[in-house]
């Protein structure tokens, strides 16, 4: 029967059969989340915002007037909004699909579904390629959105077909890496937010990358073989494909060769498909130790559920310390209490002789000031998603109605949770206060910066303890509320211009950079920087203090909710 | 020792308790009994202090659930119906930390742990992670931990739900233990043989109405149980049937699945009449025994025409 097993041969290799029921699963989820609607109108409003800003900057308000001025000015605004837009896309999607996959595989591992898939005819590789798809239907959604008004713009003149393909192909070979990469790792890590954390630090590392190829490029005069080993190692990160390609419609970011963008993204989709074999390997084991027990390995195995089973298994019984919320929150953030310190340490050591070796860094305030920037925005960080994970897992665990039916009121769960996560990243404000201390004694940084640190840090805590806290006990899962503090302290950081002023970073930063060459002009720009600062650094006080005092209100209005469930019980 | 007046908790429109009266007594066990969505766990939750009534009034101890919150926990222990436990926590760790978080002293706390740990026969587990227990360790813990300040009430919901015959019949020695121990347990169960076993009252509940609340005695008479005895005969049922007719004080007899079932008036000793008038017949007598309560039929029987 030739015909009926070319037939057969046909339908597995048809899309729908390629990816399984999987993709449709995804898709049916995906049209019911509100979020995907709400970051498709956030897309719409920050291109349409973006939009108009180019507009107005480049054409204006005025009367229009002909001739070739402005002709010159449309295609100007052509040009630039098509960048903007393109560039948008480029940083913005690779996230979004690294945040999209990162639960594709812990959901069904936490919540048992993966034994069940493992009964049915699916393969290991038509669950990955389903979820990848399917969530990456969004990106394409997106990208949709957008491409209309780039065929518009491009009417203005100046805007060469050749970057917006260019662009869009980037982006999405880019998002797949991202995604994949995500979807991988999140068959090791237990929770959304790890296997995220993991995408976006390659990210990362791809743009340093491209920062560390900008510095030490060869010249003009170099080596055949230096430039060509060179140009093959622009290859590996998209950042620099893309700056160099973006050199075509504006000449100050790139040389406007056209890096091999072909190749790269051809490389990107080739890595691309080998994450996602890897996946598709272990998550066939995650599904046989689900179904059949036994212990994951690699990452699965020392930072999973099983990985703190065996710690807890091994250790002796601990005696209860003081306050007992305080205690108990310490054991589930700090089971290991030498490993922060031992951390900090590591990297201070490193930093330092790091610093020593490229002689000039030490000297330089600038560095003192990125690295105080540095350690106070990983501190926050780390305060405001501790805090949003040592709530949320209490209503994860379901472990609320057992607490709140002792004698712990609300305050004293709040404020006990509050000592146990400032105890957590002491260690960090540890290193700052003796680095800035002992800079400013050696007279490398003014004194002020202890003020700066003794100003800012304390408020950005109480703020960013706050929000997590608020979050914390808002969201339904851990996942939810360590994604949506994350945003938010993001968005308050670099995002919003008001808030950036307000925000500690920036405070402490500042105040790193002050050189005081009197005393008089040093106090004047102290004060300056508190009455610039200042008013807004009440707000931030009041904003962490309500944020609090409506996190313990949110406790008891939330005891039995959780996702999917509408908590009225029987 | 637990008292409510017009009870009512509304989630917007759905009315999930209805004008709940109930009289619980000390040293009691009260078994509470429902479909799933009758209002069982949200009695359970006002009465641990953890919902508020939309309207009427709990006393417990004569402590005002809604107004002496903080005193009534001192007075109750409650076990959800899913136990949330910290996987980073050993079981004595655990139990410490709840003691800790009763204000228990720290130089007490230890020995009230080993306490609870040996009534609840946890000792070997001490030192075991608390998430690697079993479904019915995890329940013991669970009654551990309720018992780690010693109160006088304990509301427990589905204690017994998902564990096996076994973990079922320790679960129901320790709760017939801390009965004689002199507190008053109200527990709600799905396996209603196992509340027939060891509670002394029964309280019925659908859609938010309690529609029984009574002793299993009140059950057997309101449901017509009370005076009935079921005969085993060798030979002809039907001859059996027609000897016990003639019986003075015997209202009814008829043949149910085997045996001969007979009604008699309420306040007589008559099962060493039957016996006799079979013997005297010929005929010989494999059984002869009450009507056993059985709690599925009462509960079907009483709950009849308000399921929709």
């Amino acid at each position: 029967m030739p015909h009926h097993d070319s037939w057969r041969t046909w339908q597995r290799c048809h899309p729908i059969d390629l990816f399984g029921p999987i993709v449709d699963k995804e898709l049916r989820i995906a049209s019911r989340h509100k979020t995907h609607y709400a970051l498709r109108t956030l897309y719409v409003a920050v291109l349409t915002v973006s939009l108009a800003g180019v507009w107005f900057s480049t054409v204006g308000l005025g009367p229009v007037t002909a001739g070739a001025h402005q002709v010159a000015a449309m295609a100007r605004a052509g040009r630039t909004t098509v960048f903007l837009i393109t560039a948008i896309q480029f940083f913005a999607l690779p996230v979004v699909a690294a945040v999209l996959l990162s639960n594709s595989i812990s959901e069904e591992i936490e919540r048992g579904t993966l034994a069940v898939l493992l009964t049915t005819p699916i393969r290991s590789l038509q669950i990955v390629a389903g979820k990848l798809v399917g969530r990456l239907m969004l990106l394409v959604l997106l990208v949709a959105i957008s491409l209309p008004l780039l065929a518009i713009v491009r009417v203005f003149g100046g805007v060469p077909w050749g970057f917006i393909v260019t662009g869009v192909c980037l982006t999405f070979s880019t998002a797949v890496f991202a995604g994949s990469l995500s979807l991988l790792a999140s068959t090791w890590l237990p929770r959304a937010h790890q296997s995220a954390v993991v995408a976006l630090a390659v990210l990362v590392l791809l743009g340093l990358l491209t920062a560390v190829q900008a510095r030490l490029a060869p010249g003009p005069i170099a080596s055949p073989g230096l430039s060509h080993l060179w140009a093959t190692a622009a290859l590996f990160s998209p950042y620099t494909v893309f700056l160099q390609n973006g050199g075509t419609l504006n000449p100050g970011l790139g040389t406007g060769s056209g890096a091999p963008w072909v190749a790269h993204c051809l490389l990107t989709l080739a890595v691309s498909i080998v994450l996602c074999l890897l996946a598709a390997v272990w998550l066939r084991r995650a599904m046989l130790v689900e179904a059949f027990g036994g212990r994951r390995r690699f990452l699965a195995g020392w930072f999973g559920r099983n990985a703190r089973h065996r710690f807890v298994e091994q250790r002796d019984v601990r005696r209860l310390r003081g306050p007992c919320m305080f205690w108990k929150d310490t054991q589930h953030i700090r089971p290991r209490p030498w490993l922060e310190p031992a951390m900090v340490a590591v990297v201070a050591a490193t930093f330092y002789v790091a610093a020593w070796l490229v002689p000039p860094s030490l000297a330089s305030r600038h560095v003192h000031a990125a690295l105080a920037g540095i350690i106070v925005f990983v501190g926050l960080m780390r305060t405001a998603v501790l805090a949003a994970g040592a709530c949320a897992t209490e209503r994860e665990k379901r472990c609320w109605p057992v607490l709140l039916t002792t004698l712990l009121d609300e305050r004293q769960i709040v404020r006990q949770k509050a000592l146990a996560i400032l105890t957590a990243t002491l260690p960090l404000w540890i290193w700052l206060v003796l680095h800035t201390s002992v800079f400013a004694a050696i007279d490398v940084l003014d004194p002020v910066a202890l003020v700066g640190v003794a100003v800012f840090v304390p408020t950005g805590l109480l703020l960013f303890l706050g929000l997590g806290m608020y979050f914390g006990l808002r969201a339904t899962t851990v996942t939810r509320a360590v994604a949506m503090t994350f945003a938010v302290v993001v968005g308050l950081c670099f995002v919003l211009p008001m808030a950036a002023v307000a925000n500690p970073v920036v405070g402490v930063i500042l105040s790193f950079l002050i050189d005081g060459r009197d005393v008089y002009g040093r106090l004047g720009q102290l004060l300056f920087m508190l009455m610039f600062v200042g008013p807004v650094l009440v707000v931030d006080v009041f904003l962490g203090a309500g944020f609090l005092w409506q996190a313990e209100c949110q406790i008891r209005r939330h005891v039995f909710a959780r996702s999917g469930s509408d908590g009225i019980g029987d | 020792m637990i008292e409510t007046h017009k009870l009512s908790k509304y989630y917007g429109d759905l009315a999930a308790l209805v004008d709940l009266d109930l009289h619980i007594d000390e040293g009691t066990i009260f078994g509470f009994i429902g479909p799933n969505g009758a209002g069982k766990t949200t009695t359970m939750r006002i009465l641990a202090t953890l919902l508020e009534p939309t309207r009427g009034r709990a006393v417990i101890d004569g402590l005002d659930v809604r107004l002496q919150g903080k005193e009534v926990r001192r007075r109750v222990g409650y076990m959800p119906d899913f136990m949330g436990v910290y996987d980073d926590l050993k079981v004595f760790e655990y139990l410490e930390f709840f003691a800790a978080a009763f204000n228990i002293e720290r130089r007490k706390r230890k020995d009230i742990v080993e306490g609870v740990l040996e009534l609840t026969d946890l000792q070997g587990k001490r030192a075991a992670a608390v998430d690697s227990l079993s479904r019915g360790m995890q329940q013991r813990l669970g009654l551990a931990r309720v018992l780690i300040h010693d109160p006088k009430v304990l509301i427990l919901d589905e204690p017994a739900s998902g564990l096996d015959p076994r973990a079922r019949i320790e679960i129901r020695e320790l709760l017939r233990e801390l009965k004689r121990m002199g507190k008053t347990i109200m527990i709600s169960s799905h396996i209603l043989s196992e509340l027939e076993e060891i509670c002394d009252h029964i309280g019925i509940i659908e859609q938010g109405r309690l529609v029984f609340s009574g002793t299993l005695d009140e059950i057997r008479r309101r449901i017509g149980i009370q005076n009935k005895m079921r005969v085993r005969v060798t030979g002809d049922p039907q001859r059996a049937v027609e000897v016990l007719t003639a019986l003075p004080n015997v209202r009814e007899v008829r043949r149910e699945d085997g045996y001969v079932a007979v009604m008699y008036a309420e306040g007589c000793e008559i099962d060493g009449s039957i016996a006799r008038a079979l013997v005297q017949a010929g005929l010989d007598v494999l059984a002869l025994e009450p009507e056993q309560l059985k709690l599925d039929n009462a509960f079907l029987e009483l709950t009849q025409g308000i399921v929709h």
